[in-house]
Protein backbone atom coordinates (compact mmCIF):
# COMPACT_ATOMS: atom_id res chain seq x y z
CA UNK A 1 0.00 0.00 0.00
CA UNK A 2 1.44 3.45 -0.90
CA UNK A 3 2.43 5.62 2.02
CA UNK A 4 0.19 8.57 2.70
CA UNK A 5 2.26 11.71 3.11
CA UNK A 6 0.95 14.49 5.36
CA UNK A 7 2.00 17.93 4.21
CA UNK A 8 0.29 20.11 6.77
CA UNK A 9 -1.37 22.53 4.38
CA UNK A 10 -3.39 19.62 2.93
CA UNK A 11 -5.23 19.47 6.28
CA UNK A 12 -6.15 23.15 5.95
CA UNK A 13 -7.20 22.67 2.30
CA UNK A 14 -9.41 19.70 3.23
CA UNK A 15 -10.95 21.72 6.05
CA UNK A 16 -11.73 24.71 3.80
CA UNK A 17 -13.04 22.36 1.08
CA UNK A 18 -15.36 20.72 3.59
CA UNK A 19 -16.70 24.16 4.54
CA UNK A 20 -17.39 24.86 0.84
CA UNK A 21 -19.18 21.52 0.52
CA UNK A 22 -21.35 22.32 3.56
CA UNK A 23 -22.22 25.75 2.12
CA UNK A 24 -23.34 24.17 -1.18
CA UNK A 25 -25.28 21.61 0.86
CA UNK A 26 -27.01 24.41 2.78
CA UNK A 27 -28.09 26.20 -0.40
CA UNK A 28 -29.25 22.92 -1.94
CA UNK A 29 -31.33 22.38 1.21
CA UNK A 30 -32.82 25.88 0.89
CA UNK A 31 -33.65 25.13 -2.74
CA UNK A 32 -35.25 21.86 -1.67
CA UNK A 33 -37.30 23.55 1.06
CA UNK A 34 -38.92 25.95 -1.45
CA UNK A 35 -39.23 23.61 -4.43
CA UNK A 36 -39.58 20.15 -2.80
CA UNK A 37 -37.62 18.73 -5.73
CA UNK A 38 -35.95 15.44 -4.84
CA UNK A 39 -32.91 16.22 -7.00
CA UNK A 40 -32.06 19.11 -4.65
CA UNK A 41 -32.44 16.82 -1.65
CA UNK A 42 -30.02 14.31 -3.18
CA UNK A 43 -27.61 17.13 -4.03
CA UNK A 44 -27.85 18.38 -0.46
CA UNK A 45 -27.18 14.92 0.95
CA UNK A 46 -24.33 14.40 -1.54
CA UNK A 47 -22.53 17.57 -0.52
CA UNK A 48 -23.17 16.85 3.17
CA UNK A 49 -21.46 13.46 2.81
CA UNK A 50 -18.62 15.04 0.81
CA UNK A 51 -18.22 17.71 3.50
CA UNK A 52 -18.14 15.15 6.31
CA UNK A 53 -15.65 13.01 4.40
CA UNK A 54 -13.23 15.91 4.01
CA UNK A 55 -13.82 17.17 7.56
CA UNK A 56 -13.24 13.79 9.22
CA UNK A 57 -10.15 13.22 7.10
CA UNK A 58 -8.66 16.57 8.10
CA UNK A 59 -9.55 16.01 11.78
CA UNK A 60 -8.02 12.53 11.84
CA UNK A 61 -4.90 13.72 9.98
CA UNK A 62 -4.47 16.45 12.59
CA UNK A 63 -5.07 13.91 15.36
CA UNK A 64 -2.47 11.59 13.83
CA UNK A 65 0.15 14.34 13.87
CA UNK A 66 -0.67 15.52 17.38
CA UNK A 67 -0.95 12.07 18.95
CA UNK A 68 1.68 10.38 16.75
CA UNK A 69 -0.76 7.51 16.19
CA UNK A 70 -0.24 7.28 12.45
CA UNK A 71 -2.77 4.55 11.70
CA UNK A 72 -5.38 7.29 12.22
CA UNK A 73 -4.47 8.52 8.72
CA UNK A 74 -5.71 5.19 7.30
CA UNK A 75 -8.93 5.47 9.30
CA UNK A 76 -9.32 9.05 8.01
CA UNK A 77 -8.82 7.99 4.42
CA UNK A 78 -11.23 5.05 4.79
CA UNK A 79 -13.95 7.39 6.06
CA UNK A 80 -13.15 9.96 3.38
CA UNK A 81 -13.29 7.32 0.66
CA UNK A 82 -16.57 5.76 1.84
CA UNK A 83 -18.33 9.10 2.36
CA UNK A 84 -17.08 10.53 -0.94
CA UNK A 85 -18.26 7.46 -2.88
CA UNK A 86 -21.71 7.89 -1.29
CA UNK A 87 -21.58 11.63 -2.08
CA UNK A 88 -20.78 11.10 -5.78
CA UNK A 89 -23.41 8.38 -6.12
CA UNK A 90 -26.00 10.73 -4.56
CA UNK A 91 -25.02 13.56 -6.93
CA UNK A 92 -25.28 11.18 -9.90
CA UNK A 93 -28.63 9.92 -8.59
CA UNK A 94 -29.93 13.49 -8.52
CA UNK A 95 -29.62 13.48 -12.33
CA UNK A 96 -31.51 10.22 -12.58
CA UNK A 97 -34.29 11.66 -10.39
CA UNK A 98 -34.38 14.87 -12.39
CA UNK A 99 -34.54 12.90 -15.62
CA UNK A 100 -37.46 10.92 -14.21
CA UNK A 101 -39.28 14.13 -13.27
CA UNK A 102 -38.61 15.83 -16.62
CA UNK A 103 -38.21 12.92 -19.01
CA UNK A 104 -38.70 15.03 -22.13
CA UNK A 105 -36.37 17.91 -21.56
CA UNK A 106 -33.50 17.08 -19.23
CA UNK A 107 -30.03 16.10 -20.38
CA UNK A 108 -29.32 12.36 -20.42
CA UNK A 109 -28.36 10.71 -17.13
CA UNK A 110 -24.98 8.98 -17.00
CA UNK A 111 -25.79 6.85 -13.96
CA UNK A 112 -25.35 3.49 -15.76
CA UNK A 113 -21.79 4.47 -16.76
CA UNK A 114 -20.48 4.09 -13.22
CA UNK A 115 -17.58 1.67 -13.21
CA UNK A 116 -15.36 0.35 -10.45
CA UNK A 117 -11.59 0.27 -10.52
CA UNK A 118 -9.20 -1.54 -8.22
CA UNK A 119 -7.85 1.52 -6.46
CA UNK A 120 -10.07 3.72 -4.27
CA UNK A 121 -8.92 6.88 -6.03
CA UNK A 122 -9.72 5.17 -9.33
CA UNK A 123 -13.29 4.62 -8.17
CA UNK A 124 -13.59 8.25 -7.03
CA UNK A 125 -11.99 9.34 -10.30
CA UNK A 126 -14.58 7.38 -12.27
CA UNK A 127 -17.51 8.80 -10.30
CA UNK A 128 -16.16 12.36 -10.42
CA UNK A 129 -15.54 11.87 -14.15
CA UNK A 130 -19.16 10.86 -14.75
CA UNK A 131 -20.41 13.94 -12.89
CA UNK A 132 -17.95 16.15 -14.81
CA UNK A 133 -19.21 14.83 -18.17
CA UNK A 134 -22.81 15.38 -17.04
CA UNK A 135 -22.00 18.97 -16.10
CA UNK A 136 -19.98 19.46 -19.29
CA UNK A 137 -23.03 18.47 -21.34
CA UNK A 138 -25.14 20.82 -19.26
CA UNK A 139 -22.71 23.65 -19.94
CA UNK A 140 -22.48 22.93 -23.66
CA UNK A 141 -26.27 22.81 -23.98
CA UNK A 142 -26.72 26.37 -22.78
CA UNK A 143 -23.63 28.27 -21.68
CA UNK A 144 -23.52 30.51 -18.63
CA UNK A 145 -20.93 31.55 -16.04
CA UNK A 146 -22.80 29.64 -13.28
CA UNK A 147 -22.74 26.42 -15.30
CA UNK A 148 -19.08 26.94 -16.15
CA UNK A 149 -18.15 27.37 -12.48
CA UNK A 150 -19.95 24.17 -11.44
CA UNK A 151 -18.43 22.28 -14.38
CA UNK A 152 -14.96 23.62 -13.51
CA UNK A 153 -15.46 22.65 -9.86
CA UNK A 154 -16.03 18.99 -10.69
CA UNK A 155 -13.39 19.05 -13.43
CA UNK A 156 -10.82 20.27 -10.88
CA UNK A 157 -11.97 17.61 -8.39
CA UNK A 158 -11.70 15.00 -11.16
CA UNK A 159 -8.09 16.02 -11.87
CA UNK A 160 -7.44 16.06 -8.13
CA UNK A 161 -8.45 12.38 -7.95
CA UNK A 162 -6.39 11.66 -11.06
CA UNK A 163 -3.27 13.13 -9.47
CA UNK A 164 -3.97 11.33 -6.19
CA UNK A 165 -4.29 8.09 -8.12
CA UNK A 166 -1.04 8.71 -10.02
CA UNK A 167 0.67 9.54 -6.75
CA UNK A 168 -0.62 6.33 -5.20
CA UNK A 169 0.65 4.27 -8.17
CA UNK A 170 4.19 5.59 -8.24
CA UNK A 171 4.56 9.33 -8.88
CA UNK A 172 4.87 10.98 -5.46
CA UNK A 173 5.22 14.46 -6.94
CA UNK A 174 1.57 14.47 -7.99
CA UNK A 175 0.39 14.64 -4.38
CA UNK A 176 0.70 18.43 -4.15
CA UNK A 177 -1.08 18.86 -7.49
CA UNK A 178 -3.88 16.60 -6.26
CA UNK A 179 -4.45 18.74 -3.19
CA UNK A 180 -4.29 21.98 -5.17
CA UNK A 181 -6.77 20.78 -7.80
CA UNK A 182 -9.26 19.44 -5.27
CA UNK A 183 -9.03 22.72 -3.39
CA UNK A 184 -9.57 24.69 -6.62
CA UNK A 185 -12.69 22.60 -7.21
CA UNK A 186 -14.24 23.57 -3.91
CA UNK A 187 -13.09 27.16 -4.41
CA UNK A 188 -15.10 27.17 -7.67
CA UNK A 189 -18.17 26.05 -5.70
CA UNK A 190 -17.62 28.96 -3.32
CA UNK A 191 -17.28 31.39 -6.24
CA UNK A 192 -20.58 30.11 -7.63
CA UNK A 193 -22.36 30.49 -4.28
CA UNK A 194 -21.00 34.03 -3.89
CA UNK A 195 -22.52 34.90 -7.29
CA UNK A 196 -25.88 33.38 -6.34
CA UNK A 197 -26.19 35.08 -2.94
CA UNK A 198 -24.96 38.43 -4.25
CA UNK A 199 -27.88 40.87 -3.95
CA UNK A 200 -29.48 42.30 -7.10
CA UNK B 1 -42.29 21.84 -29.46
CA UNK B 2 -43.07 24.23 -26.61
CA UNK B 3 -40.82 23.58 -23.59
CA UNK B 4 -42.60 22.12 -20.58
CA UNK B 5 -43.19 24.67 -17.81
CA UNK B 6 -43.55 23.23 -14.33
CA UNK B 7 -46.09 24.47 -11.79
CA UNK B 8 -43.27 26.02 -9.79
CA UNK B 9 -41.97 27.88 -12.85
CA UNK B 10 -45.46 29.23 -13.55
CA UNK B 11 -45.74 30.50 -9.96
CA UNK B 12 -42.31 32.06 -10.30
CA UNK B 13 -43.33 33.76 -13.56
CA UNK B 14 -46.48 35.17 -11.93
CA UNK B 15 -44.57 36.50 -8.91
CA UNK B 16 -41.90 37.96 -11.15
CA UNK B 17 -44.50 39.59 -13.41
CA UNK B 18 -46.10 41.25 -10.38
CA UNK B 19 -42.71 42.26 -8.96
CA UNK B 20 -41.37 43.76 -12.19
CA UNK B 21 -44.39 44.95 -14.14
CA UNK B 22 -47.15 45.56 -11.58
CA UNK B 23 -50.16 43.62 -10.48
CA UNK B 24 -52.85 44.32 -13.09
CA UNK B 25 -54.38 41.07 -14.25
CA UNK B 26 -53.84 41.92 -17.95
CA UNK B 27 -50.14 42.55 -17.28
CA UNK B 28 -49.77 39.31 -15.34
CA UNK B 29 -51.49 37.39 -18.15
CA UNK B 30 -49.07 38.82 -20.70
CA UNK B 31 -45.84 38.33 -18.79
CA UNK B 32 -46.71 34.99 -17.21
CA UNK B 33 -48.15 33.77 -20.53
CA UNK B 34 -51.29 32.17 -19.06
CA UNK B 35 -54.97 31.92 -19.87
CA UNK B 36 -57.28 34.04 -17.71
CA UNK B 37 -58.82 31.07 -15.89
CA UNK B 38 -55.50 29.45 -15.04
CA UNK B 39 -54.01 32.74 -13.94
CA UNK B 40 -56.93 33.47 -11.59
CA UNK B 41 -56.64 29.97 -10.15
CA UNK B 42 -52.94 30.45 -9.42
CA UNK B 43 -53.53 33.94 -7.98
CA UNK B 44 -56.18 32.58 -5.61
CA UNK B 45 -53.67 30.02 -4.39
CA UNK B 46 -50.99 32.67 -3.94
CA UNK B 47 -53.45 34.90 -2.03
CA UNK B 48 -54.37 31.98 0.20
CA UNK B 49 -50.68 31.32 0.97
CA UNK B 50 -50.04 34.98 1.75
CA UNK B 51 -47.56 35.45 -1.07
CA UNK B 52 -49.61 38.18 -2.81
CA UNK B 53 -52.21 40.67 -1.65
CA UNK B 54 -55.00 42.41 -3.54
CA UNK B 55 -55.09 46.21 -3.57
CA UNK B 56 -56.65 49.07 -5.50
CA UNK B 57 -54.07 48.75 -8.31
CA UNK B 58 -54.37 44.98 -8.57
CA UNK B 59 -52.06 42.42 -7.01
CA UNK B 60 -48.85 43.12 -5.09
CA UNK B 61 -46.22 40.90 -3.53
CA UNK B 62 -46.25 40.59 0.24
CA UNK B 63 -42.97 40.54 2.18
CA UNK B 64 -43.28 36.77 2.29
CA UNK B 65 -43.97 36.63 -1.44
CA UNK B 66 -40.90 38.73 -2.17
CA UNK B 67 -38.69 36.46 -0.04
CA UNK B 68 -40.22 33.37 -1.66
CA UNK B 69 -39.45 34.78 -5.12
CA UNK B 70 -35.83 35.46 -4.12
CA UNK B 71 -35.46 31.88 -2.83
CA UNK B 72 -37.02 30.52 -6.01
CA UNK B 73 -34.61 32.56 -8.14
CA UNK B 74 -31.65 31.15 -6.19
CA UNK B 75 -33.04 27.64 -6.53
CA UNK B 76 -33.45 28.18 -10.27
CA UNK B 77 -29.81 29.30 -10.62
CA UNK B 78 -28.63 26.31 -8.61
CA UNK B 79 -30.81 24.01 -10.72
CA UNK B 80 -29.54 25.49 -13.98
CA UNK B 81 -25.91 25.34 -12.88
CA UNK B 82 -26.23 21.65 -12.06
CA UNK B 83 -28.37 20.90 -15.12
CA UNK B 84 -31.72 20.32 -13.39
CA UNK B 85 -35.07 21.79 -14.37
CA UNK B 86 -37.13 23.76 -11.89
Amino acid sequence: MPLRVILGYDIVMSFVSSAAAFIISYYAYRAYSVTKKKSFLLLQLGFTFAGFGLLLDSILLSAAILSRIFHLTTTGYTLYFALTVIAYVLVLSSYAVDKFEFSETSIPSLLPLIGFGALPEGILLTLAGAITIQLGLNFLLNRSVDKLLIFMAFAFIFFGHLFFMLQAIRFAGFLILGHIFRFLGFASFLAFILRVVKPG
Amino acid sequence: MKPYRSRLKIIMDILEAISLHGGKISTILTYANLSHDRCVKYLEELLEKGLVEEGADGYALTERGYKFLQELKRAERLAEAFGFRL
